[in-house]
């Protein structure tokens, strides 16, 4: 079960914790931008990408989610990332020409190495990127927020608050459900069934005799919780209160202005085709630099003096 | 007054079984009913059919002298709750607070107040430091008493309780017996209906309906119906050690009234 556990939420009281969720969701995909737009140089690839990098490194920092568990996604994607190497390398690109090494008639060229690279560095942002952003925002808060950006879909009648409904459900029974599945499991070997020995064709009749009580018991899990949820007065069609609300504050705005010009600055870059020998653009991203850790400098001291009482 | 009154209520799920077959009784404002009867005797059927989860036949089920039907079941079942068996399958919400926000807002209380309510009714049950646990972290009888803490937020004037503690542990099940007792004696008025298989807790009401094969076999105060072990044996009931040994010692003339073995015992 510990692969589900990768992600997880983490309670802590950090700045990032307490974003509002609505603001991060939207960094998330802010940053994603900036990790996915593509440079025509290699150096401008790994010095933006390394930017990315710390930045995103900072924020795990930040938000208190321990890289242990960044590494293990890492880990978990061990078989994508050896078929990309392959495949990258074996196949030679049109315009390589920077032979690194061959093995036989084989060439290896730099530029498939740095491509692969290039792909498993922005892989692992990503799922680092998203799973700062899993860790620190209860799976409640994410619902309310994708609830809050898909309001728009009720003019054409999308059922919005019944889909949150149906995903925060969701998340509350995981755990019941896993639970569920280990008594299964356990019942079942307690009458010989073997679920980790064996052809594939017993193997598979182990799994069913799994899933088959474990439906069943959902089915009827599902219809007592329905009726629990009637009896307590549950109308999807009726008018509702919320109890949650979600909150804007100046340091969602903060926050959102970063992420928002990282992503600015990262198409701008590409756009204009700037390169390490566009003049000024040395300096420049020096400059840039020092300002994102000065206002993120600013930002933590001014939180630590509102939080620390 | 008579807070439900039921006439000649019948229910099947299909054509063969016939899950309640043509009820007629009526249960007083303020009492403690405990309802009896084995497994699959429709106790369940019935207390859904009273809350208006299933339909009844017309003009079966009267309460608050109000006609249960299509349009009055919002209205009735607002002034109602019940609690049923499984914690887990009743608990919506994903932290404690949540799970008591989910029945006001559903009553469309105003976020503001929301707090206190749930602050006020989570101190009733005790679970007050439980408030931003993950029912995963809860044993079985905190989710029960969370369970009851939403159903009193909702001032019912009838709570039903549908085996709540069948499956809880020894000492979650003496938590929620005490929190129902504490309950009834903080809201003298409320009619409370608990379906159990647990006949101490059936000595307990102020009254005991048996039910056998979808029917009413006996209405009646606890110490006349429960005594009779014939008649209990006979519609499949078991009858603890104890309440037999106690039975015995009182046709001898002997009164005891300790509920566990070891308490008859220092009484003798
Ligand atoms: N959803 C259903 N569909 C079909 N038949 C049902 C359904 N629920 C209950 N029954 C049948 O109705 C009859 C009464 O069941 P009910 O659940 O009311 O009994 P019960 O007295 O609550 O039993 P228990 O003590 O086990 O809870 C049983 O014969 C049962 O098989
Ligand atoms: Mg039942």
């Amino acid at each position: 079960m510990s692969s589900i556990t990768l992600g997880r939420y983490v309670p802590r009281d950090t700045f990032i914790h307490r974003l509002d969720p609505r603001v991060k969701i939207l960094s998330l995909i802010l940053l994603m931008v900036a990790i996915f737009i593509s440079y025509s140089t290699w150096e401008m690839t790994f010095i933006i990408g390394g930017i990315l990098a710390l930045f995103i490194f900072l924020l795990a920092l930040i938000s208190n989610t321990s890289f242990k568990a960044l590494f293990k996604s890492l880990r978990a994607m061990w078989f994508l990332i050896i078929f990309l190497l392959l495949v990258n390398v074996l196949v030679k690109p049109k315009d390589a020409q920077w032979v690194a090494f061959s093995i036989g008639s084989l060439n290896i060229y730099w530029e498939s190495i740095f491509q692969s690279l290039k792909i498993i560095l922005r892989l692992f942002l990503m799922v680092s990127l998203t799973m700062i952003l899993t860790t620190s925002t209860k799976p409640l808060d994410l619902t309310y927020a994708l609830e809050w950006y898909m309001k728009p879909l009720k003019f054409i009648k999308f059922p919005t608050h019944e889909v949150a409904m149906t995903i925060s459900i969701a998340l509350r029974f995981i755990p019941t459900l896993l639970n569920e599945v280990e008594r299964i499991m356990k019942a079942q070997t307690s009458r010989g069934v073997d679920f980790k020995h064996g052809r594939i064709s017993s193997r598979f009749k182990a799994i069913i005799s799994l899933i088959v009580p474990l439906f069943i018991a959902s089915f009827q899990r599902a219809e007592e919780l329905a009726d629990s949820m009637e009896a307590r007065g549950y109308n999807p069609k009726a008018k509702r209160t919320t109890y949650h609300k979600l909150r804007f504050s100046v340091n969602d705005l903060f926050a959102f202005i970063l992420c928002g010009a990282f992503m600015a600055a990262t198409i701008v870059f590409t756009v204009m085709d700037f390169t390490i020998k566009t003049p000024l653009f040395v300096p420049w991203l020096v400059i840039g630099c020092f300002c994102v850790l000065v206002y993120l400098f600013g930002l933590g001291a001014a939180n630590a003096r509102r939080y620390k009482k | 007054m008579k807070i439900i009154e039921v006439n000649h209520l019948s229910y099947k799920y299909n054509e063969k079984d016939v899950a309640i077959n043509d009820v007629s009784f009526s249960i007083d404002e303020g009492k403690y009913v405990a309802i009896i009867g084995h497994n699959g005797s429709g106790k369940s059927t019935f207390a859904k059919l009273l809350m208006g989860l299933l339909e009844p036949n017309e003009n079966s089920i009267k309460e608050f002298g109000i006609d249960l039907n299509r349009k009055t079941v919002h209205e009735l079942r607002s002034r109602m709750g019940i609690v049923f068996q499984n914690p887990d399958n009743q608990f919506v919400g994903a932290t404690v607070r949540d799970d008591l926000a989910f029945g006001l807002e559903n009553r469309c209380i105003k976020r503001e107040d929301m707090d206190s309510i749930i602050n006020e009714y989570a101190e009733k049950v005790n679970m007050v430091e439980f408030l931003d646990k993950e029912p995963e972290n809860l044993s079985g009888g905190q989710k029960q008493r969370v369970a009851i803490a939403g159903v009193l937020s909702m001032n019912p004037e009838i709570v039903i309780f549908d085996e709540a503690t069948a499956m809880l542990d020894p000492r979650g099940k003496k938590e929620i017996r005490e929190t129902i007792l504490k309950m009834k004696k903080d809201n003298p008025g409320m009619t409370i209906l608990s379906i159990t298989h647990d006949i101490e807790e059936a000595y307990q009401a102020d009254e005991v309906i048996a039910f056998n094969d979808g029917k009413i076999v006996f209405q009646g105060k606890p110490e006349d119906v429960l005594k009779d072990e014939k008649k209990l044996q006979e519609i499949g009931l078991d009858i603890p050690f104890v309440v037999s040994l106690r039975n015995k010692l009182e046709a001898k003339g002997i009164n005891v009234r300790g509920s566990s073995l070891e308490e008859v015992v220092k009484e003798l």
